[in-house]
């Protein structure tokens, strides 16, 4: 094993340029830029910040529709809403006439879910020594799911691109934010699969590629389409626990076309 | 209708819970438009019920684009002045095809415009919207709906107090 | 050679090209029409026009005498097939190599001033595939609407007349993704051609869909009778999509007025097609080295004086310059053909410029 993987791990190919744990920091940091900057940008379209309204909805808020939740109830009102919105896109998959557009923002959204989680994974299990027999799994899950996110921004920009007459109006910063996506994912898969494949230099490149791109998208998420997405998605939540009508919950079947 | 007519009228119709309900034609009447004070006493005399009744008039005092300024300032809100009415952004809106209340074009006109009274009726209705960016496709004049639509959002959110009132 | 007695080069036998021949012909000064295309008459021939608009006038009476005379007088010299593929020379002395497109062979001539008038192409409704232009049966463009009404007989794919048929307005114009401008003659063409649709099918039901309604001037008279006299309906909205179900056209819109989408189900679709600059008015730009403004329509000096392309002796006419109607065509053409018997009169004279 030593000799096959030397001393590779999760988002880090040989070469040591940059140990794991500064990733790992340089990303907490990053991040909380970003949700500090998404506060400040929301704060200044003169709205609440929905996701803490959210929050404090689910822990301390008794509910406006009459009904007197517990915590509980609360919890796991919040907890279906974000599985059934937000995880399986219903809310906005179920408008998407175009599929192959919500399999888009699906493997998007799964891709960064499950990144999120390797990586706590990865960062867990390393300092505790584990072998790379454990590692390397985890290691290749996280390839993985970078693939998932640049098969998903490829998608997005293919339809976007395929497109005979692009309206004008078609926003530079989505294409912009999407192809962040796509540099992301790309460069993280095939940074862990050159440095197997024995391509140190390759790997040593997309490494670096990585790093950049994800540097990029933390301090271009806060000014992207992004936070408006994570405002109005808390909104509805919001509304959804304070209300029992819970407009975000009901979606009505998609009307069939032809008949 | 003189004057004597209506209140023959009034007085032969039965005054139900619903509001305004004796008036004819009441469907032409917005709920909004109709006064009905529970007491109401004028020189002594009781003027409670029906006589009391005020429909207000549907003239329009102002058109307020304290909202419309917002919008365009908001990201993607900048394209809304654009807009001409053509309808092609709800004609290919697949939540505007579910659900009534969902009419990009008329959120659009209604705040262009500055029609306070009819954004108090349907701003709720703007986070239907599903962002899936087919009006954004569809628009002749590059008014970006979708982004309007975001933009829009935002700033009835913040004038919500206002429009909730 | 003086030169007033060389010809005056007319490009493009349209409306205004062939008026334009004509009206030089007829001063006695003689003419070379050069044309494209195999046949003389333009758009209005080429398309098969059933009646122009709006008086519901054969397009024979207003084509007919001036292709006649065009291919009759001795004064005019037709070249059929055939480009001008570039010149040079002052007014009075140009010289312009014309190109025959079958032989490639090129003929050099002596002109004393050109008229271009190389008019329009119909928009390719293929560009904007929402509303299944070329995928699916029974959508069709106005140009061949007309073609059908002709031949006096309107039907759908499978032979049956339609009883349901809708027209589209604005397709390819007015839009920021395709052509921003307004054609000006297909709202007033698309009405007139509901009401043959009407009189040759008195059953259909024939419904407009439109953005606004652009009858200008005498036009009006058209949008009037197709309410009153004929029963048209018209719906204040633009087509997002026309899907086809199988049987029938599934047309997706909103109603602007009562406010809400709408599907309705149509036999027939007819798609009122924009005017474009064509490529041949690119190519006559090309060869003769004149503006083009944003568009891609000939571009003159000062955009109200039609005529004057900005070059001595060089005069544009038509479509080529600006969408408008045959009516406004042949006026143009007369226009341009003034200013290129005066240039001529002017050079014999010697009058100062
Ligand atoms: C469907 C439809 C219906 C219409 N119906 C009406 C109507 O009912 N009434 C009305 O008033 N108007 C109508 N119009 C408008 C009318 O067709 C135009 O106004 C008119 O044809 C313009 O004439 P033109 O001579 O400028 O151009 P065209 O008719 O386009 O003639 C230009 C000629 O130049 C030739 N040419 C082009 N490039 C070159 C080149 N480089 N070298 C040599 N030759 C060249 C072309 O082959 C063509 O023969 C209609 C238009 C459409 C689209
Ligand atoms: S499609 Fe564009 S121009 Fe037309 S109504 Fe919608 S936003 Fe306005
Ligand atoms: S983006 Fe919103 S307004 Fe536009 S078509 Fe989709 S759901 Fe409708």
């Amino acid at each position: 094993m030593e000799a096959m993987f030397p001393s590779i791990f999760y988002y880090m190919p040989p070469g040591n340029i940059l140990p794991h744990q500064y990733i790992v920091g340089l990303v907490l940091i990053l991040a909380i830029f970003a949700v500090l900057a998404s506060y400040m940008r929301i704060r200044s379209w003169k709205v609440p910040f929905t996701p803490a309204s959210v929050l404090s909805a689910v822990l301390f808020s008794k509910g406006s529709g009459g009904k007197n939740q517990g915590f509980g109830a609360r919890a796991s009102t919040a907890g279906k809403s974000t599985f059934h919105d937000i995880f399986l896109l219903e809310r906005a998959g179920a408008w998407c006439e175009e599929r192959i557009h919500t399999l888009g923002r699906g493997l998007v959204l799964w891709g960064f879910v499950l990144l999120a989680l390797a990586t706590v994974v990865g960062f867990l299990i390393d300092p505790l020594g584990a072998p790379d027999s454990a590692v390397l799994p985890v290691m290749l899950l996280g390839d993985v799911f970078q693939g998932m996110i640049a098969l998903g921004a490829a998608i997005l920009l293919l339809r976007r691109l395929s497109r005979h007459n692009l309206r004008i109006s078609t926003d530079r910063n989505t294409w912009a934010l999407q192809l962040v996506l796509l540099v992301l994912g790309a460069s993280g898969a095939t940074a862990d699969l050159l440095s197997i494949g024995g391509f140190l230099a390759g790997a040593q490149v997309a490494f670096l590629v990585n790093i950049a791109s994800i540097v990029i998208f933390f301090l271009y998420a806060p000014f992207s389409e992004l936070t408006f997405l994570v405002w109005k998605g808390s909104l509805l939540m919001q509304e959804t626990l304070q209300s029992e009508s819970g407009k975000g919950r009901e979606i009505a079947p998609q009307p069939q076309l032809g008949k | 209708m003189s004057e004597e007519e209506k209140k023959r009228k009034e007085k032969e119709s039965s005054a139900g819970e619903e509001k305004g309900k004796f008036i004819i034609e009441r469907r032409y009447v917005d709920d909004s438009r109709i006064i009905e004070p529970k007491k109401l006493e004028l020189g002594g005399i009781d003027m409670s019920g029906r006589w009391g009744t005020l429909v207000l008039p549907r003239t329009l005092e102002d058109f307020d684009t304290e909202i419309y300024r917002d919008v365009e300032k908001l990201p993607r809100g900048g394209n809304i002045g654009k807009c001409w009415q053509c309808g092609n952004c709800t004609a290919v809106c697949p939540v505007a095809h579910a659900h009534s209340e969902f009419n990009p074009r008329y959120l659009i006109h209604i705040v262009k415009m500055g029609y306070t009274s009819e954004i108090k009726k349907h701003h709720e209705a703007v986070y239907l919207c599903s962002g899936c960016g087919l009006c954004s496709a569809a628009c002749p004049k590059g008014v970006d709906p979708q982004g309007v639509m975001i933009a829009m959002s935002i700033a009835f959110k913040a004038h919500e107090s206002e429009l909730t009132e | 050679m003086k030169a007033p007695d060389n010809p005056v080069l007319v490009i493009g036998a349209g409306p205004a090209g062939l008026q334009a021949a004509k009206d030089v012909a007829e001063f006695g000064v003689p003419v070379l029409l050069v044309e494209r295309r195999k046949e003389l008459g333009g758009a209005p021939i080429r398309w098969s026009y059933h009646t122009l608009a709006p008086d519901f006038r054969p397009t024979e009476e207003v084509m007919g005498p001036l292709i006649d005379f065009c291919q009759s007088n001795k004064n005019v010299t037709v070249m059929k097939g055939c480009i001008v593929d570039g010149y040079s020379g002052r007014p009075g002395d140009f010289h312009v190599r014309i190109k025959d497109e079958t032989t490639k062979n090129i003929t050099e001539k002596v002109v004393s001033s050109i008229i271009v008038a190389t008019g329009f192409e119909h928009f390719d409704a293929r560009v904007d595939p929402r509303y299944g232009y070329g995928r699916m049966p029974n959508v069709i463009g106005i140009n061949e609407l007309e073609i059908m009404l002709k031949q006096g007989r309107v039907v759908g794919h499978d032979g049956k007349p339609p009883k349901r048929v809708a027209f589209i307005f604005c397709v390819g114009s007015r839009d920021r993704s395709t052509n921003p401008w307004c054609c000006t003659v297909c709202c007033g063409v698309s009405i007139k051609q509901g009401i043959e649709v009407k009189q040759l099918l008195p059953d259909s039901q024939v419904y407009m869909i439109y953005m606004d309604i652009r009858t200008i001037g005498l036009w009006e008279k058209l949008y009037w009778e197709s309410m009153e006299k004929y029963g048209i309906n018209f719906i204040r909205g633009r087509v997002g999509e026309v899907y086809y179900t199988g049987e029938k056209l599934l047309v997706k819109g909103e109603d602007t007025l009562v406010r809400g989408p709408f599907e309705v189900l149509f036999d027939m679709v007819v798609l009122a097609v924009g005017i474009e600059p064509g490529p041949g008015t690119k190519q006559a730009a090309g060869a003769l080295s004149l503006s083009l403004n944003e568009y891609g329509f000939l571009a003159p000096k000062i955009p109200n004086v039609h005529f004057d392309s900005g070059k001595e002796g060089i005069f544009l006419a038509g479509a080529c310059v600006a969408p408008m109607s045959v009516e406004e065509a042949l006026s143009e053409g007369s226009a341009a053909a003034m200013q290129a018997v005066k240039l001529g009169s002017r050079l014999m004279q010697k009058v100062p410029v």
